[in-house]
């Protein structure tokens, strides 16, 4: 029967269990967030004011590179993939994942594709310099030599996330407990396995990208070099049909969490649905089709401007469907606040602006003037950070109980809240101002006008900066000297599988798979 | 605090437009920023207040209603979305047609090269004889259309002047185009909006919107070659151009000087700027000889330190003196 978890070090890295491996992934992007909040801290000192004062230009590029590279490839990404390894067996009522060994290879090449990535900060002519978008040919016949490193790096964790979402798919599809059937599984289920078939999708995609780049780089091929007979724009045309698509995997599984949380606070079941479920499925077929909205200033002939102004507004629909169940959930419901509510609900408000900004940017005349601005900047901030790390934060709060057996510090994590909420809104929300009045992105310097919405921001990130480390300090402070949590179901409206199995959860779970009605 | 950027300022207020196209985009974008503003005050009010509503947990009292609220969904989730775009749509349609397009052919054409950090700007007269060249300055006669061409030498670059036109990216291999037409004379602020490498954020030009005579007066001596040079001083400053490596990347139309790889300096006195990011002046013009990279670090122009003062002088004079 089962046995318990192998001693010292072999435990973690030849683990097949799914929740080791979630556990290591979990801690593994929260290395990385710090590793990419750092860049951010950089680049926000930077700007503090205008002018240049601590960092030379060359570096700075390196920074916000990095920064975003690190953020979307190696903190958020890595973090709900962490997230679908604890609890997604735990909510089908599954014993652990499909395809045990190849998770363990999934997490255990991420760390070195990092550390290649991180490796090229000491290589002759620095680190990637080019923009977490990399266009051609920037990216290739100007880019440093550490290149063909992000190349390579890049391809690796193509792999560990398509393994990590047939991995999921799998799951999903074959080990549900009996009576779970597809409309049964919890949202969150469904958003992922949603978000694990555009992974598989698009993640080719980005992979055949750098592979181009590679090419021409070192084969003297021409994909993106226009004195050869190649062209730029399809780069443009490749990494978007992976980029649009790469947000809403970003943002999918955040929509799962928040659909979690929201009716255990609010102590009613979610309301709609399998409205939410079409709603997702709608979003992520729209996301396919819209990416050239990234594209307006690149020189489109009228119609395309059109179809895709139109294709893009049209995802504004599934999503105001998303957010006006999350409101009629809360609807006369029997509200309490506790930390995880109250990121989930700073959620909904603050990724529904992201998604108004979105509108914004979509409509193409208006994006001739907005495109590479600040405004940008905000847009997706709001989308990111408090769509995608808020609704983490919400999820980390919500299910530690369940993970440790201990309850973290209340106050501690609403004051945390409190602070993350208001330094995210001070750095982000004057960016929409001084985008709108036309600072561009990516500048290490900026006209004096622009100051004082700078220094506000700047001041708003090292806030939102501590308040992570507060995040940090919360958990390590519940897994050494937690409360033990008086309940195996700590959350009174809870519902779900993976509250019926006791906290904190044991090694190996449901080897016999539970009844589901 | 070395503070490049603030010692040239021109306007570049997108809301406070100074051509026929920018004043387009910027009503459009006031619609939008009044309506996006409504729309997420609305929703935040909404979803604090149904959040605040009813307050306590199940012992003090059950959920109501478990299943109602599907009005909701159907006005708030599908009639809402549905009625705001396609009103957005029909707006944006309307803003587009009235964008005047390549329907019309303007009189005149520039042709604008990006080049990695700065703007390479041709006068496309179909006159061969009056075609000109100049760099980080672009003279437009107010109230007529202009067409711009844009094309780049090296990287993506974005042609941005906020006060006239929205952005529109210069890509190696492409000739883009974008007409412009100031309603207002003045000096507006242009920029590259795609990020384009080290010195992305400097990559900068003025744009001159002047009354069409004046355009006239302007064009007619930039078209001129340098005027000759009899001054000792300024006659020594242009071997010390010709000389030197100067000659092999700039050029001075009517000197030896015919490089191609840099600014045509022809004219370079009646330029505001020095690389679009300073005024241009003699002690700066100095500074920037000897050692442009610790202006504008990366630029593509080598540090010369080699000059004794006195040639170094003379040179300045002279470039000083191409009016
Ligand atoms: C290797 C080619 C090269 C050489 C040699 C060179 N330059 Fe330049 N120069 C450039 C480039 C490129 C620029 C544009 C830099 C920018 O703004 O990014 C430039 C810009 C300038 C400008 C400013 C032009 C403007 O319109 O703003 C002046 C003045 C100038 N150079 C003078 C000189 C003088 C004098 C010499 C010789 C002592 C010289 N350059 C040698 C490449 C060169
Ligand atoms: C209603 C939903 C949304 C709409 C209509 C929308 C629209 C857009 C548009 C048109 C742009 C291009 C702007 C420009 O560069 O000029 C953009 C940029 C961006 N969006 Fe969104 N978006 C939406 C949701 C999201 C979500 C959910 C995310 C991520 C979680 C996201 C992340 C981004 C990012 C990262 C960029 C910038 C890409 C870059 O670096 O250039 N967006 N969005
Ligand atoms: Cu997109
Ligand atoms: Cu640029």
């Amino acid at each position: 029967m089962a046995h318990g978890p192998a001693k010292g070090i072999s435990r973690w890295l030849f683990t097949t269990n799914h929740k080791d491996i979630g556990t290591m992934y979990m801690w593994f992007s929260f290395a990385m967030f710090l590793l990419g909040g750092a860049f951010a801290m950089v680049i926000r000192a930077e700007l503090f004011q205008p002018g240049m004062q601590l960092v030379e230009p060359e570096f700075f590029n390196q920074m916000t590179t990095m920064h975003g590279l690190v953020m979307v490839f190696g903190a958020i990404m890595p973090a709900f993939v962490g997230l679908a390894n604890w609890m997604i067996p735990l909510m089908i009522g599954a014993p652990d994942m499909a395809l045990p060994r190849m998770n363990n290879w999934s997490f255990w090449i991420l760390p070195f594709a990092f550390l290649m990535l991180a490796s090229t900060f000491f290589m002759e002519g620095g680190a990637p310099n080019f923009g977490w978008t990399f266009y051609a040919p920037l990216s290739t016949t100007y880019a440093p030599p550490s290149v063909t490193f992000f190349i390579f790096a890049v391809h690796i964790m193509g792999a560990s996330s398509i393994m990590g979402s047939i991995n999921i798919i799998a799951t999903v599809l074959n080990m549900r407990a009996p009576g779970m059937t597809l409309m049964k599984m919890p949202l969150f289920v469904w958003t992922w396995l949603i978000t694990a078939f555009l992974l598989v999708a698009v993640m080719p995609v980005l992979a055949g990208a750098v592979t181009m780049m590679l090419m021409d780089i070192h084969f003297g091929t021409s994909f993106f070099d226009a004195a050869g007979g190649g062209d730029p724009v399809l780069f443009q045309h490749v990494f978007w049909f992976f980029g649009h698509p790469e947000v809403y995997i970003i943002i999918l599984p955040g929509f799962g969490v928040v659909s979690q949380v929201i009716p255990a606070f609010s102590r009613k079941p979610l309301f709609g649905y399998s409205s939410m479920v079409y709603a997702t499925a709608s979003i992520a077929f729209l996301s396919f089709i819209v990416w050239a909205h990234h594209m307006f200033t690149v020189g489109m002939p009228l119609a395309g401007e059109l179809y895709f102004m139109y294709a893009t507004m049209l995802i504004a629909v599934p999503t105001g469907v998303k957010v006006f169940n999350w409101i009629t959930t809360m609807w006369r419901g029997s509200m309490t606040f506790e930390t995880p509510m109250l990121f989930a609900i700073a959620f909904v408000i603050l990724f529904t602006m992201g998604g108004f900004t979105g509108l914004m940017l979509g409509i193409a005349p208006s994006d001739i003037q907005y495109h590479d601005s600040y405004f940008v900047v905000a847009h997706f901030h709001y989308t990111m950070v408090a769509g995608a790390i808020f609704s983490l934060t919400a999820g980390i709060y919500y299910w530690l109980p369940k993970w440790t057996g201990k309850m973290y510090n209340e106050t501690l994590g609403k004051t945390q809240f409190w602070i993350a909420f208001i330094g995210f809104n001070l750095t982000f929300f004057p960016q929409h101002f001084v985008g709108l009045a036309g600072m561009q992105r990516r500048v290490p310097d900026y006209a004096l006008q622009f100051a004082d919405f700078n220094m506000l921001s700047s001041i708003g990130a090292f806030m939102f900066g501590m308040s992570q480390l507060m995040l940090l300090f919360n958990v390590i402070n519940t897994i050494l000297a937690g409360k033990r949590a008086e309940k195996d179901k700590v959350w009174d409206g809870a519902e779900g599988l993976e509250w019926t199995v006791p906290s904190p959860a044991p090694y190996h779970t449901f080897s016999t798979p539970p009844q589901v009605k | 605090m070395k503070t490049l950027e603030n010692l040239f300022d021109f306007p570049f207020n997108i809301f406070d437009p100074a051509g026929v196209q920018a004043g387009w985009l910027a009503n459009l974008g006031w619609v939008l920023v009044v309506l996006m503003s409504v729309l997420i005050i609305g929703m935040a009010v909404l979803v604090v207040w149904g959040a605040l509503r009813r307050r306590g947990r199940l012992e003090e009292h059950m959920p109501i209603d478990v299943d109602g609220g599907k009005g909701w969904i159907l006005w708030g989730g599908v009639a809402l979305p549905v009625t705001v775009l396609t009103s957005l749509f029909v707006v944006t349609v309307v803003t587009l047609n009235m964008l005047p397009g390549d329907r019309e052919e303007p009189a005149l054409a520039v042709k604008v090269t990006a080049h990695q950090w700065w703007w390479e700007v041709d006068y496309l007269y179909d006159d061969l004889p009056q075609r000109f060249s100049t760099a980080n300055e672009i003279h437009i006669p107010v109230g007529q259309p202009v067409r711009i061409e844009l094309i780049s030498s090296d990287v993506i670059h974005s042609f941005w002047i906020p006060k006239l036109h929205g952005k529109i990216d210069a890509i190696p291999g492409h000739t883009n185009a974008l007409i412009v037409e100031a309603e207002e004379p003045g000096v507006y602020r242009g920029e590259c909006a795609e990020y384009c490498g080290v010195q992305h954020a400097h990559m900068r030009f003025v744009v001159v919107a002047q009354p069409p005579e004046e355009y006239q007066a302007w064009a007619a001596r930039q078209r001129e070659p340098a005027a000759p040079v009899t001054d000792p001083k300024l006659v020594k400053g242009r071997e010390a151009f010709e000389g030197y490596a100067c000659a092999l990347c700039h050029s001075i139309r009517g000197t030896k000087a015919r490089g191609q790889v840099a600014p045509d300096l022809t004219h370079f006195a009646s330029r505001m700027t020095i690389g679009g990011i300073m005024p241009n002046t003699r002690a700066r013009l100095q500074a920037w000889i000897v050692n442009a990279q610790a202006l504008k670090p990366g630029v593509r122009m080598p540090t010369l330190e080699e000059f004794d003062g006195e040639t170094l002088n003379a040179l300045a004079a002279y470039l000083e003196s191409l009016e």
